[in-house]
Order: structure tokens, then sequence, then C-alpha cells
């Protein structure tokens, strides 16, 4: 790869970046309470209650091969102190770069997610999923679905 | 989202507007379908042989070779290369062979005979080298399928008298000498049979010999395969098969049965077997098996759904089947029984296009007559792999997903 096209890469990264950090922001500016750090086999970010059991997430996977960007609206009914199970939907959008690959795409992702408290502020989250992928490189593309388990802590700042 | 839904609408079978013009409607239609031979040369003009009415009186089957020569969908020339068409006296003629030398120059082999069973047929040899047709009679019996290979023609020749003689007889072109190189006795009925001679003038041939009905209905059928290395007899049952030889030699069947179409080769002593189509109701006859550049197979045949009856063309490609819809014909009815399919004919220009030509009937109803149809061969049709679902399969962590993902595409590009 050659400077100018690492350049357009690293400015296009930041692009995206700023978008994120906009978007993260705004949900947790409208959220009620309840405003969480996610940490998880699917990246890191944020997770808010915008209304009554309403969710929302976002979230990004900083890896040098594949950078992923997603966000996640869900619906989260609580059985008790400790448990809840819910759905909703992950959206996202994929960069890769592999040593003789380069490309982008997307998924959408209908979830089932499932919350479980270890402590009053530390919860448990897996979200199991059919996760519709698509990417494009050099003019060829693949979709196809597959089916995703992701697992995550939530440590829950207020 | 656009994309996903396209994949649950997509079926396997995709229906394309295909030109089919009709090249002659006076054809001659017996038995199993009316005979066409479509060769096509070096300036994508497709030659074609066909037997041709000679009157449409009762009772009368004279008829004559027919020779047609495809320059554009508008620009058809019809020839009678041997008689007069007005002439009732000719005999009955059939089964022509056509393929065009090193030259452009068309060559027909075909028999004639004077009597109904063909048993002393000749064996003509028609060329147009100077604008008028010239022809010879260099053996009996009734011609297979023939090859040309350095200027010689190589044909299968079954004689049809009390022995059943098979041979294999070689003309030059220039000399007009022909000469016979092999024969082999006992040979009851020849269902399908192809040649194919290499360069070093070594030759293949393989000969499905049909055929006694089985206690199940289903055909035992005997495949006879000639190398330069020695001879074999395969068993196999089969219901309706098409056989070819690749240009390496490799032996290939593509059969019916059990509802399935299934294209098989024969390597080390075993078939190695593929599906092309499932849940198949019936077959009427399969095309000649074509060999792209790329040595993929194409092939055509006749299928029946419901009240349609439907020429598909398939070919392989990407590592599957692809599957198009070319022509059909709506009945009243469900097809079944009073269809009177005929010959199909394949064949691939040097610029990739597909040329098709096909008899087509219904029994004692209307003629279609010889159709032909000429078609880019389909490249980036909406079953091709882009459109491939593969199974899913289950991930830990949506990275696993992605990557699965990437070398799905890794393993695409590299196809292409």
């Amino acid at each position: 790869m050659n400077l100018e096209k690492k350049f357009h890469r690293i400015k296009n990264m930041n692009k995206k970046f700023f978008y994120f950090f906009i978007l993260l922001f705004s949900t947790i500016l409208y959220s009620q309470n309840n405003i969480a750090l996610v940490i998880g086999s699917y990246g890191i970010g944020g997770k808010v209650r915008f209304y009554k059991s309403f969710f929302a997430e976002a979230k990004i996977w900083p890896d040098s091969e594949i950078f992923i960007y997603s966000f996640k609206g869900s619906y989260n009914k609580n059985f008790s102190k400790k448990f809840s199970i819910g759905g909703g939907l992950e959206v996202s959008y994929i960069n890769f770069k592999t040593e003789d690959l380069s490309g982008e795409g997307n998924y959408i992702m209908p979830v089932g997610c499932f919350e479980y408290f270890i402590l009053e502020k530390l919860s448990l989250n897996v979200d199991l999923g059919l996760c519709l992928i698509n990417l494009k490189a050099k003019d060829k593309s693949v979709f196809g679905p597959e089916f995703v388990t992701n697992l995550g802590i939530n440590i829950y700042l207020k | 989202m656009k994309k996903l839904f396209f994949i649950i609408f997509l079926t396997k079978t995709t229906l394309l507007s295909w030109e089919v013009i009709t090249i002659d409607t006076n054809v001659f239609i017996y038995g199993n379908g009316g005979i066409c031979s479509l060769s096509v040369d070096k300036n994508g003009v497709a030659n074609i042989t066909y037997d041709i009415l000679k009157s449409s009186g009762m009772n009368n089957y004279d008829c004559a070779i027919g020779y047609a020569k495809v320059i554009s969908q508008t620009e058809i020339i019809k020839e009678i290369p041997d008689g007069n068409p007005d002439d009732f006296s000719e005999p009955y003629t059939c089964n022509g062979f056509i393929f065009t030398d090193q030259n452009n120059i068309p060559h027909i082999i075909y028999h004639k005979s004077s009597d109904y069973c063909f048993i002393n047929a000749s064996i003509m040899h028609a060329n147009k080298p100077n604008q008028t047709w010239e022809t010879i009679s260099f053996s009996s019996g009734i011609c297979c399928i023939s090859t040309i290979r350095n200027d010689k023609i190589y044909s299968l020749i079954l004689e049809q008298n009390i022995e059943k003689k098979l041979k294999i007889t070689r003309l030059d072109i220039n000399t007009n000498e022909s000469i016979n190189i092999k024969t082999i006795t006992n040979i009851e009925r020849i269902y399908d049979a192809n040649i194919v001679v290499d360069g070093l003038e070594n030759i293949y041939a393989v000969i499905l010999i049909s055929s006694t009905r089985a206690e199940n209905c289903s055909y035992y059928n005997h495949y006879y395969y000639i190398t330069p290395y020695g001879e074999k007899q395969i068993q196999k049952q089969v219901e309706g098969a098409t056989t070819e030889l690749d240009n390496y030699g490799n032996f290939y069947i593509c059969y019916f049965k059990q509802g399935k179409i299934i294209f098989s080769k024969f390597i080390d002593d075993n078939f190695t077997e593929d599906t092309i189509e499932s849940y198949v109701s019936s077959i009427y006859g399969f095309s000649n098996i074509v060999f792209d550049k790329n040595n993929n197979p194409n092939i055509a045949y006749f299928t029946a759904n419901g009240t349609k009856f439907i020429l598909k063309y398939v070919f392989f490609q990407n590592n599957r089947w692809n599957i198009n819809e070319v022509y059909k014909i709506e009945f009243e009815g469900p097809v079944s029984g009073p269809i009177n399919f005929g010959k199909i004919c394949l064949a691939i220009d040097e610029n990739n296009f597909v040329h098709l030509c096909f008899t087509v009937t219904t029994f004692g109803s209307s003629v279609e007559g010889l159709l032909y149809t000429k078609f880019s061969k389909p490249s980036s049709q909406p079953l091709s792999s882009e459109d491939t679902v593969k199974p899913a399969s289950f991930h830990f962590g949506i990275k696993s997903a992605i990557k699965k993902k990437i070398n799905e595409l890794r393993e695409k590009i590299s196809q292409n």
C-alpha cells in the first residue's frame, strides 16, 4: 500500500470514528438512566437505557484485520432482579484488511438477549443471533447467514 | 436487505428471454423425433443438417438430407445437398452428421437407403469445396457419428445385417480413400455413441449398447469403451443417457434415473456421480455433451413440468451446475404420452456463444419443426456462485463468522 492510500484509509477511519462517537454520545445524552460500559467477545462500547425497557448499544471491534462498528437496539424485560430476557436488532459496518485482501461490508443480525446480574452493577450478557453478512472486495461479493453467539460483561456506571 | 429478499425469492431455475427461431417446419419427424446435427465454424456460423420432408402426401415417407447455414437470426441459407426435393423417387434418407473442416467447408456424413430398414444403406459423404455439393458413397451401414482430424473423417458405422457389426472407418477428404480401421461384432442396438480422435490420431470411442428391459422396467445398458490402451465393457443400469469423451479421452455419461439427472465421469474403473437436477418427473432426451475451453461440460435436455414441455440448457461453472430454461411449449393438459420430442444439438463457438438446434413436435398434431437459438453463455446470471448461499454454521463471536465469509470471498476471487 502506498502512502497516499494509507492516508486515505486513516482519513476514512477517522470519519467513521467521528460518526461512531456522535452516535454513542447522542444515545448517552438521551438516556434516562442505566449507562453501562460493555466489554465482550464482540468488541467494546457503551449501552444506555433510553426509554422504559428499550436499550441502545454502540460498539467497536478494534482489530488490525477486521474493524467492526455496530449498533444494537433491544428490548429487555426483567424477569427478576437478576435476570432479563429480550430481543433486538444489530446492524454494523465492517472494514477488513488481510495480507491479500481488503474490502468492506455490513451485517444485520436479529438477536435474542439474555442478561444475568452477578453484582448490582455488573452483569453477564449473552446474545444469540442469525447474522446476515455481506462482504465485498475486488468487485466480488459474498452474502450469507451465520449463527453467532456473543458473550459480554456490562459494567453499569449509573 | 434488497439482496436478502432477492435470495429468498430466488428459485433454482431462471427463465431468460431466449430468441428461438424456426429454421424449417418441413421436417421429417418419425419415431423418436426428427434427426438433426449441428456444427459451428470458425466464424460462428451454425451449419445444420436435418431430415426434410420431400412430400407431405399420405403414406409418403420420402425425405432428404437438408442443410441450413445460419449466418444470423434473419439470414439463413437452406440447401438440399443430395437430389431434387420434388423428385419423390429419391430414397429414404436420414441420420446426417455435420462438421466443418479447417477451411470452414461443411462435411456431411449420412446414410441413404432404398428400403425402409436401411439394411443396405450407403454411407454418403457430401461436402461443398467449390460452392457446389459433391457426394460420394464410401461405405455401407447406418452412420452413427463422425469426427474430423487432420483432414480425415473417422466414423462409427453400424452394419444392420445379421452379424450386427460396428466398424470404425477413416475417410481421407483429399483423396476420398476409405479404410476400415476396426470391427466389433455382436453389437445389438446402439443407443448412443461418440468418437474422439486426438492429435496423434489415437481413437477414443464410447458406444452405449442397449438394451434388455429388466424386471423393474429399467434398461440395462452396456458401454463399450475403446481407447489406445485397450477396450472395456461397462455395465450400467440407466434410463436414457448420452455419452461423451472430453479432449483428454475421459469418458462421461449423462443419464436420467429415479427422478434425477446425473452427470457421471468414469475414472480409475469407477464412476464419480454428480446430480445436475433432482425431482425431474420425466426426461425426453439429452443433447450431446459439449466441453468448453476450460473443459467444463454443457448439456441440454427436454423435460416436462405440468402442462409445460421445457428445453433446459445447463452448464458447469464455479463448482456448480447452472440451469436455464431456453424453450417452453404449453399444453392444455399435463404433458405425458402424446409428445413427440426431437433431437437436441449443442455447440459452443470460439467466442463462447452457445448454439442450440432442436426438432420438436406434438404427436399427431402441430409440427414445430427445426428450431434454433444462439445466445451468449450466461456467465453472470443470478444463479452464478455470486448468489450462492452457503450453509450457515455456528460461531462464538462475530469475528469468526466474518472470517469465514472473508475466506469464501477469497475463494471466489481466486476462482475468477
